[in-house]
């Protein structure tokens, strides 16, 4: 296999980067601001959806300025060790480049640190990563570069990222734009690709430069000539793309057969099909007794779904599928025309926005649920509410609770209600260490003497078994 | 084509001074013994060792690389003993290397060398130079860890300090010029670098040798010593923390 296109073409320097002429501009003017000295806002953030050029223009800048990198990406572990290990170590200290070459900041040769996904640490595997990072923003004596896609679900983590970094943004890339981009290429490669099929190319991308030279080196590679007909091989990026062109298919065809067909290539479990017809069924079929009929397909394919899991029987899944397409197609009686703006399925989209925060409330409960002998479910239900009441009221149970449960940054973060690097979170996190240590200290000097151990078991006794038994006879 | 054996210990001492900076490295085998130079992952440090052919019981080669996950290496010296012998052999075709301690046989497959770069030592001009036993070192650095996470090191025409401060205490060990072995400074230099670096480095460098320093003014500190029964020589680089302004 030759080398990756999208490799092999990376922008050269600053000005080869195509597209968002503005975000270029500014990271030009911070990274100006660092040569001269430092600049207020040590790190930044370049902030776009994908394949809009964020990574690129980084590592531009740091050609363009003889800048060592260090990069961070989503394939390495970045949890709060790695990220201290390495990016935090090598914001500190000046720099061996990889090529073997001593570069000192006070002849300005400086070394750019990227974290690359930097809205993807923080979850499961990288844990402690955020405030990590926190501390690298803050205390980092090399440019940083953050590479978000989520900004806003990165910055609700943590305030600090926000108000210490330069944001820089980054827009889609228009498709007259990546027509350019692939033109060239294609004549770099010595294959000739016909207007139209560039044109298909560059508007499936949806503005994500990258997609596109991905596409064009799979219709392109190792041909001499690409017409139309090779272009078609390329589907539509997005998933929802494709579940959003199905719901044509079911809604507004009369071909039955026809939306099975076209249903069964999507590339999706039928529970995710049935939240999309589901979600979009009412807005598409106006006359009643049709949505009557369709809602009526839906529930049957959702008892089918039921069975499937119950009985692990997924031989029922045809018969799901068949009702969703097949059956919502074949219930309207009224012809349905016109424009239709279907969307995501809000079940779907509030499950993946509540995944971090249902997570952490999953890792309180399984703590809370082995102390006071529950599942872990039944101390969700039962307990949390009133746990989180009172751990954020009562300052001395806050402090023997996150102690007891061992609680984790994120974890009273989220009890509190407040941002993970919050100084109400600090303040207990120091106060848990200061305990401990004086704790440790006591023990060591006198170790015959028990008494610090009964005390601990005496709150134990004291806070465990309460709520739990006293809220139910409430009921 | 690469087929050695080795001392186990001979071994862990050469895999311990690369694996202080890195996970995985690029080794460089000669007809005449193996060569490695590895900048580690935060861009701040630098290893380049040399080990003669005469440091392994049996040596033959041609010359080649070898990708290697130190990690493995050091799983397969755990099963073994002091004084063990640990062969090892290049498995061409299948792009391997195979270990062999007693009956066991550890089959690996080797870590692709492309996007490994190839350093070059750089050539810096560290004024002052002295040679100290390793014991001392460690004994400055046991010292600084309970204070500080950074530790200057000073030199003038008298002799040696490790100094480390922090928020509240802060620490010295001063060697004066008897204590030293070597000391060829002609006016004081000073410079601060990580502790944990130091220290992993310093760890690395057997028990009772003699270590070389280089040093400068706000400027790497170059550490030179000899593994492998004085058949192997290493030289790390570390550079200075970039001092708050």
């Amino acid at each position: 296999m030759s080398e990756d296109w999208t490799e092999l073409y990376r922008p050269k320097g600053l000005d080869e980067v195509v597209g968002n002429p503005k975000a270029v501009q500014e990271l030009r003017a911070w990274a100006d601001a660092w040569e001269t000295g430092r600049p207020l806002k040590r790190a930044a953030a370049l902030i776009g959806t994908p394949g809009t050029g964020k990574t690129s223009a980084a590592l531009a800048l740091a050609k363009d300025y003889g800048w060592d990198v260090v990069e961070m990406n989503a394939s390495d572990q970045r949890n709060a060790e790695a990220i201290k290990g390495i990016a935090l170590r090598g914001a500190m200290g000046q720099t061996f480049s990889s090529t073997g070459e001593y570069l000192s900041t006070k002849k300005g040769r400086l070394k750019l640190i990227i974290l690359d996904e930097a809205d993807n640490i923080g979850g499961q595997e990288d844990r402690g990563g955020i405030p990590a990072m926190v501390d690298l923003v803050r205390s980092t004596k090399q440019p940083v570069v953050l590479i978000v896609n989520d900004w806003y679900g990165l910055t609700k983590k943590s305030s600090v990222l926000k108000s210490q970094t330069e944001q820089v943004k980054f827009s889609r890339i228009k498709s007259v734009t990546v027509r350019g981009v692939l033109r060239k290429i294609a004549k770099d490669q010595g294959v000739k690709v016909s207007d139209r099929a560039l044109e298909i190319l560059a508007e499936n991308s949806g503005g994500d430069l990258r997609s596109a030279i991905r596409d064009l080196q799979a219709v392109a590679l190792g041909k001499e000539e690409v017409t139309d007909l090779n272009t078609t091989v390329v589907s539509a990026r997005e998933v929802e793309g494709t579940m959003y062109t199905v719901m044509d298919d079911v809604f507004k065809s009369t071909d039955a057969q026809g939306a099975r067909l076209r249903m069964m290539e999507v590339d999706e479990t039928p529970e995710t099909k049935l939240l999309w017809i589901e979600e979009n069924l009412p807005m598409a079929y106006r006359d009643h007794l049709d949505l009557h009929r369709g809602m009526k397909a839906v529930a049957r394919a959702d008892t089918f779904l039921g069975r499937v899991r119950r009985r692990q029987h997924y031989g029922f899944w045809s018969y799901a599928g068949d009702l969703l397409s097949f059956g919502v197609c074949a219930a309207k009686t009224r012809e349905v025309r016109g424009y239709l703006r279907y969307s995501f399925p809000m079940y779907l989209m509030k499950m993946s926005r509540s995944k971090s925060n249902r997570a952490i409330q999953n890792g309180i409960s399984a703590k809370l649920g082995e102390a006071t002998h529950q599942s872990t479910a039944q101390a969700r239900q039962v307990l949390l509410p009133y746990f989180r009441t009172l751990f954020q009221n009562d300052k001395g149970f806050q402090l023997r609770m996150a102690m007891e449960l061992q609680l984790e940054d994120e974890e009273v973060a989220f009890l509190l209600g407040e941002k993970i690097d919050s100084n109400a979170v600090k303040h207990l996190m120091n106060d848990i260490k200061r305990v401990l240590d004086a704790k440790e200290q006591r023990m060591e000097r006198a170790i015959e003497r028990p008494h610090p151990d009964v005390e601990a078991k005496a709150e134990k006794a004291e806070v465990r078994p309460q709520p739990a038994p006293s809220q139910r006879t409430l009921f | 084509m690469f087929h050695a054996k080795i001392k186990s210990e001979t071994l862990k001492g050469v895999v311990d001074v690369v694996s202080t900076l890195v996970d995985e490295a690029k080794f460089n085998i000669f007809s005449d013994g193996i060569e490695l130079k590895a900048v580690d992952p935060a861009h701040v440090a630098m290893v380049d060792m040399k080990v003669e052919k005469s440091a392994f019981e049996e040596f033959s080669a041609d010359e080649t690389e070898l990708g290697i996950d130190l990690d493995k290496i050091k799983e397969v010296l755990r099963l073994s003993r002091a004084g063990d012998i640990i062969e090892m052999e290049q498995d061409e075709a299948k792009n391997r290397l195979v270990l062999h301690v007693g009956n066991i046989t550890r089959r690996m497959n080797l870590v692709d060398t492309a996007g490994m770069s190839d350093p070059k030592v750089p050539n810096l001009s560290l004024p002052a130079k002295l040679s100290v036993t390793s014991d001392e070192l460690q004994k400055g650095i046991r010292a600084a860890e309970s204070v500080s996470d950074h530790i200057a090191l000073n030199a003038t025409p008298d002799g040696f300090e490790m100094y480390s401060e922090g928020d509240t205490d802060s620490v010295s060990l001063k060697l004066p010029k008897d204590l030293l072995i070597s000391l060829e400074v002609t006016e004081k230099v000073k410079s601060l670098f990580p502790l944990d670096y130091f220290s992993n480095m310093v760890r690395s460098i057997p028990a009772g040798s003699v270590v070389t320093i280089n040093l400068g003014s706000d400027f790497p500190v170059k550490l030179e010593f000899e593994i492998a029964d004085k058949r192997g020589n290493v030289n790390y680089l570390l550079a200075p923390r970039i001092e708050s302004d």
